[in-house]
């Protein structure tokens, strides 16, 4: 009686007491709110206030849409012997970036180098006539010629004396009258090969001939600049992103082979993509800047505005590959980042790169 | 004079422990099924809570619950950079996917695409089990729960370097972590937003979820407003977003009814063992109650004696069974994880109120009784 008094009095009380602070605690503790964590890496943060966002894209400063990457091809198939240039490397514009084999072209070069001397040759024959060894012997003729004509004449002058006194028959005289028109015949022969001779060569003929040394010059131009397109030079001032190619590989002509792509990236461009649906709040020439995805001291890059691209198309290259999966369409909006800019100099920006990009529109 | 109450009640130990067990009984019924309940409704919601590093959820304006995966566009991240108050926002993958299992075995999962830069929603450092949050900038690389773990390969220990296919993508298991148990039990995986992508069946949009935090000095609630109203996509903060989850699984599923029943059962029980015992012993004491109305003691005082009596009871009970409930609840989770337990305080006062019923309709019968007593039925018999 009394334990159970003291079960009554004490000990219920106290073992309630216990299991109230017991539940009351494990109520407490399980509802206390976990405090929000800072992310392994804290994302890009809005440096303006009042923005759009958008995503950037790394590209090189060449005026273009869509791409600005140059792909570097070959207006003629082959093999390629030499490679220029490297992954890296600054060029002009001009500047060899590689050759093909060019060995056939350069012996077609000589057969055409000997085809024009051939008919160079042709020509300057025909314009040297006539030939001064010919013309005397010619004018020797024609001398032989006159001579003959003279003493026929002089025969026939007497023999018509001789006649009227019938010194001679009548048969000799028509002989010496026939000796003379033989003679002036002859003598008129040697003229005119003389003059023939020395007239030169006939002028069509001459015009042909200029005409064929035309051909081969043009032909030998041809091959020129068959070789002079066996080397791939630079089309514009820049650097070299990427060498596809290596010594030996076979060069074809297809427009999707990217030999090797290059692209001017004093300055570099940055191809902003802005929803469609935030045109409405972009301002154009408004402070821009860029930052660097995952870098932990969240650095900001300064961006000027370039340009607008007018067209608005479907998003690609905001993840790059999966551009099959969408359906939203972006505005682009072009900026420049200066070329000395720190994260440039360090290589932390590169062409191709996504940025995360914020516009002030304030 | 109460002192007289409380000597009455505890002079029989035996009753007095009786009423005490049928108000603890009820108590500890009551509790614990309140506590099950709200625990299995917060495992709607534990992949809402646990991501630790964002305040605010974004998504397609006709989600409604957290497993109801809408997509929306895949420029939504930037867009919602741009709503002013927002210090970040992230995309944040969830969708379901098949693993394939060497041996040949198909088992579906939950899986999450954390942001590749940043992993924003991530597992926390202190979740991990084994392995870092950091390799999964690794190829392939995916980080699986304990309890996924398990089912994927059964009684063997947590290892690394686990390999499987998804989507005829290899994934390779470069972290294992404890999550907080989810409603449907599948495996939770986290990869990176760009691997999830190859991981999950190709759908024309992929992004779920935007993840957003909102600067410092502006209030969760009203950033989210203002998200909705510029990008016109739904905006909740993590609590807006568990409770619309909750309310959902309360409106279209039958587990606050089947629930409610035992909870109700629990009181009828309670009042039921708790009345009937305490009438009885107020029965039995009608003797020394008539003896104390015989000398002249009013019914006031009468009345307050039994309330007293009650209230003891009630106070002695209540707290027995909460506590009582707590350690069974406690001991069951730490044997079986797998059992939901949670105990806030509103389940506490929701039983305090039950008890306050309860012995309030008990003494309610026995003062029936005292006030009607006629002192002269002492001297009889």
């Amino acid at each position: 009686m009394k334990i159970s008094g003291t079960i009554g009095k004490y000990l219920l009380p106290a073992l309630a007491g216990v299991m109230l602070l017991l539940a009351v605690g494990y109520a407490i503790r399980s509802q206390q709110r976990i405090p929000l964590k800072s992310p392994p890496v804290v994302p890009s943060t809005n440096p303006f206030g009042d923005i759009v966002a958008g995503i950037g894209f790394v590209e090189p400063s060449t005026d273009a849409s869509t791409q600005a990457m140059i792909s570097v091809g070959s207006q003629l198939p082959g093999i390629a012997v030499k490679v220029a240039v490297h992954v890296g490397q600054e060029v002009n514009e001009g500047d060899l970036l590689f050759e093909l084999d060019k060995r056939n072209t350069t012996a077609e070069l000589v057969v055409r180098q000997a085809a024009l001397a051939a008919s160079e040759a042709q020509l300057s024959k025909l314009e040297k006539q006539p030939r001064p060894e010919e013309v005397p012997a010619l004018e020797a003729q024609l001398l032989a010629a006159t001579a003959t004509l003279e003493t026929a004449t002089d025969v026939r002058d007497r023999d018509v004396k001789l006649l009227l006194t019938k010194s001679i028959t009548l048969q000799e005289a028509f002989a010496s009258e026939e000796a003379v028109k033989n003679g002036t015949a002859l003598f008129e022969v040697s003229k005119a090969n003389l003059n023939l001779l020395k007239a030169g060569a006939w002028e069509p003929d001459k015009v042909i001939a200029r005409a064929a040394v035309d051909q081969a010059k043009a032909s030998l131009e041809q091959t020129r600049t068959t070789l002079a397109l066996l080397e791939i030079r630079a089309p514009v001032t820049g650097t070299i992103l990427q060498v596809n190619l290596r010594p030996g590989e076979f060069v074809s002509t297809s427009p999707t082979q990217s030999l090797i792509t290059m692209g001017n990236l004093k300055p570099f461009h940055v191809r902003v993509s802005i929803d469609e649906e935030d045109i409405s709040r972009l301002k154009l020439n408004a402070p821009a800047v860029a930052m660097l995805r995952g870098d932990l001291k969240r650095r900001e890059v300064p961006m000027t505005y370039v340009r607008i691209e007018p067209a608005v198309i479907t998003k690609t290259s905001l993840t790059g590959a999966n551009s099959d999966r969408v359906d939203t369409r972006v505005m682009q909006v072009i900026y420049s980042i200066d070329s000395e800019t720190p994260l440039i100099v360090e290589k932390k920006i590169l062409v191709g790169q996504l940025l995360d990009v914020f516009i002030d529109v304030k | 004079m109460y002192w007289i109450a409380l000597k009455m009640l505890t002079g029989d130990p035996s009753k007095y422990l009786a009423i005490i067990f049928g108000i603890s009984f009820s108590c500890v019924l009551i509790t614990e099924q309140s506590a099950m309940f709200c625990g299995l409704m917060m495992r709607t919601t534990s992949q809402i809570r646990d991501v630790h590093d964002a305040e605010i959820w974004v998504m397609n304006p006709n989600v409604r619950y957290m497993d109801d995966l809408k997509a929306i566009a895949d420029t939504s991240d930037i867009r919602v950079r741009g709503v002013p108050g927002v210090a970040w926002a992230v995309p944040f993958y969830k969708g379901a996917a098949q693993i394939q299992l060497p041996t040949g075995r198909y088992q579906g999962a939950i899986m999450f695409g954390i942001d590749d830069a940043t992993l924003v929603g991530g597992p926390q450092a202190k979740q991990m089990l084994l392995g870092k949050i950091g390799e999964l900038q690794l190829p392939d690389a995916v980080i699986i729960d304990e309890a996924g773990f398990h089912q994927l390969w059964p009684n063997e220990p947590l290892k690394l370097g686990k390999t499987f296919e998804m989507n005829d993508c290899r994934a390779t298991v470069v972290g294992i972590f404890r999550a907080s148990l989810t409603f449907t039990t599948q495996p939770i995986i986290f990869t990176r937003f760009s691997k999830a992508r190859l991981f999950a069946p190709q759908y024309r949009r992929s992004l779920t979820f935007v993840l957003a935090k909102c600067v410092a000095g502006e209030s969760p609630e009203v950033v989210a407003d203002r998200i909705q109203t510029q990008t016109r996509m739904k905006a909740l903060t993590q609590d807006q977003f568990s409770w619309l989850t909750i309310f959902y699984y309360l409106e279209h599923t039958g587990i606050p009814m089947s629930f409610g029943t035992t909870v109700l059962l629990g009181f009828v029980v309670g009042c039921a063992i708790a009345g009937q015992t305490f009438y009885l012993f107020t029965i039995e004491n009608l003797r020394q109650l008539g003896t104390l109305k015989a000398m002249g003691m009013r019914d006031s005082v009468l009345i307050r004696m039994v309330f007293i009596q009650a209230l003891n009871v009630g106070i002695i009970g209540y707290c027995l069974g909460i506590g009582f409930a707590t350690v069974v609840g406690v001991t069951m989770q730490t044997l079986r994880p797998i059992l939901p337990f949670f105990l806030p305080w509103q389940v506490l006062a929701v039983t305090a109120v039950a008890v306050v019923l309860m012995v309030m309709l008990a003494s309610l019968i026995c003062i029936r009784r005292v006030v009607i007593l006629e002192p002269a039925i002492v001297f009889q018999s």
